[in-house]
């Protein structure tokens, strides 16, 4: 069967993503891809799945799904709700899906996002080289109901019951660790000393980036246009500080100030609005 | 060779700063030019090559000793050395709308005078534009070598919805709002050719280092214009020079 996934209800706000879109961000293009690029993985890798798999990411509150052909999955990330035909099913582990079982992904008691694999991947349209979901590129922006997604053939000779190790969600992290970004050195070590020692809170937050507030003053650094990718930490004429993620622009006009690598920018990923957070120098860094 | 410096960005980034250079058109393009062959190279080495501002900057692969890659960059650099440089050389002539109704800002900033206004639209249209870097959305190119005569500050307060096509002024930049999307830039005119567009055979057709002049037409060709590209949207009259 050609599409396999029939989606019931689509949750919250549900995204195809892969790997992201490489090689275009010359032209302005955002490279998406997961917001949690841990959980993303582990996803696809608990399946088998080739690393960087088209998946769902799901927000919040996750999706319904009816499958019109056999397939098997993975939920990892944050804690969510998963019924199989009504019956709870554990995260972390391969679930059986057959022709016409009913998934369903509730709320998330915990943590921002949780991603569904599927055995061999998602097979929907690839829009310059990637699956992600980015409008205007793609014509989609958030999963619809009544979507039909189909799924790349599984591989029968790798097919095999897999024992996964238990896995424990992380819980939410309350301090990140950071590197310095390429203006920190330009801002006066009184401002630097606060950023470091201050308790912020997570303002309004999506794919394209973290509002993080906390008190900083107002300032008027002016920088011409600069490269920004996911995980850069901008501080705002008003004194927040706006932290790029997966969808983020490729450039900004504020001095890039701290940098949280693909580990940290995931941890930042399961936080909602309101959650304090603090951080710490990155001690890998040298 | 010219001199560089390397500015580490994480553990996968690096920022290539030359220290000669400066925000003239004969440098931007050589830095273009450049960051080009370094793209092209296809060795394997760069997720992302972008020039931003006088910076072109490198998202490896893999992680990479810094050694090795200034290796590699002045390796770039000193094939380059030998190619003569070159200014630009295609000219597109872009239509677009100047009249109040596309031009919310316009006759605002010139406080409803319509002379001034028609003065600094015609002074507008005489100028070609350079296509210095794309950021903010997929397409926005940064068109600069405005003269100062016709630059205007950013709004104070941002629009929450700028229309797709729209024509934007910020400060010394002019740009082409690819989609709709919330935007600081004073809005001047309105065009149908957006510079990216995924229903195009080619979704992008500028590239850094070209020239753009915009050219007016009325409400009228406007309307046919827009029906036309909508139908089946096509690329705007290209000069080579």
């Amino acid at each position: 069967m050609r599409h396999p996934v029939q989606v019931i209800q689509p949750g919250f706000y549900t995204t195809v993503q892969d790997g992201g879109r490489k090689g275009y961000r010359h032209w302005g293009v955002p490279i998406s891809g997961p917001m949690d690029h841990l959980n993303f993985t582990l996803a696809n890798s608990l399946l088998g799945n080739p690393p960087e798999a088209a998946l769902l990411e799901c927000t919040l509150h996750g999706p319904t799904l009816l499958f019109n052909a056999p397939s098997r999955v993975v939920v990892t990330g944050a804690p969510i709700e998963l019924l199989r035909d009504g019956q709870p099913m554990p995260m972390y582990h391969a679930i059986d899906c057959d022709l016409g079982t009913v998934l369903t992904l509730g709320k998330m008691t915990v943590g921002m996002r949780s991603y569904i694999a599927f055995q061999g991947g998602l097979a929907t349209q690839k829009i310059l080289g990637s699956h992600s979901y980015y409008f205007p590129v793609t014509p989609e922006k958030v999963l619809e109901k009544g979507a039909l997604l189909p799924l790349k053939p599984m591989d029968k000779k790798n097919f095999k019951s897999l024992t996964v190790p238990p896995i424990e969600w992380i819980g939410t992290a309350r301090e990140l660790a950071v590197l310095p970004g390429p203006d920190w050195a330009k801002l006066p070590t009184q401002l630097q000393d606060q950023i470091m020692s201050s308790d912020f809170k997570i303002g309004s937050n999506d794919r394209m980036g973290y509002q993080i507030k906390g008190g900083l003053p107002t300032n008027r650094f002016s920088f011409p246009s600069s490269f920004v990718l996911p995980g850069t930490v901008q501080l705002t004429p008003e004194g927040s500080m706006l932290v790029a993620m997966a969808d983020g622009q490729v450039t900004g006009g504020y001095p890039r100030i701290l940098f949280l690598e693909t580990p940290e920018a995931a941890k930042l990923a399961q936080l909602r609005t309101g959650q304090s957070l603090r951080f710490r120098w990155d001690e890998l860094s040298d | 060779m010219k001199p560089f410096e390397l500015v580490p960005f994480g553990r996968l980034t690096y920022i290539v700063r030359f220290l000669s250079l400066e925000q003239n058109r004969e440098d931007i393009l050589w830095l273009h030019r450049w960051a080009t062959v370094l793209r092209e190279q296809d060795n394997g080495h760069f997720e992302t090559v972008l020039v931003s501002h006088l910076d072109v900057n490198l998202v490896l692969k893999k992680p990479m000793n810094q050694a090795e890659l200034e290796n590699i960059i002045e390796n770039a650099l000193e094939q380059f050395a030998h190619q003569a440089p070159e200014g630009p050389k295609v000219l597109w002539e872009i239509p677009a709308c100047f009249e109040p109704d596309f031009a919310p800002d316009l006759y605002d900033y010139f406080e409803g005078d319509y002379d001034k206004a028609a003065s600094y639209i015609k002074d507008f249209t005489d100028q070609s534009l350079f296509v210095y870097f794309f950021g903010f959305l997929p397409g926005f190119a940064y068109l600069g070598g405005l003269l100062p005569e016709l630059q205007m500050p950013r709004k104070d307060h941002p629009r929450l919805e700028v229309p797709k096509g729209a024509l934007g002024v910020g400060g010394s930049y002019a740009a082409v709002y690819p989609q709709k999307s919330p935007g600081g830039w004073q809005l001047i005119g309105q065009t149908p050719f957006i510079f990216f567009d995924i229903r195009r055979k080619s979704p992008f057709f500028l590239q850094p280092g070209e020239l753009v002049r915009f050219m007016a037409i009325d409400v009228k060709e406007y309307g046919t214009l827009v029906e036309a590209y909508e139908a089946a949207p096509f690329l705007p009259k290209k000069i080579e020079m």
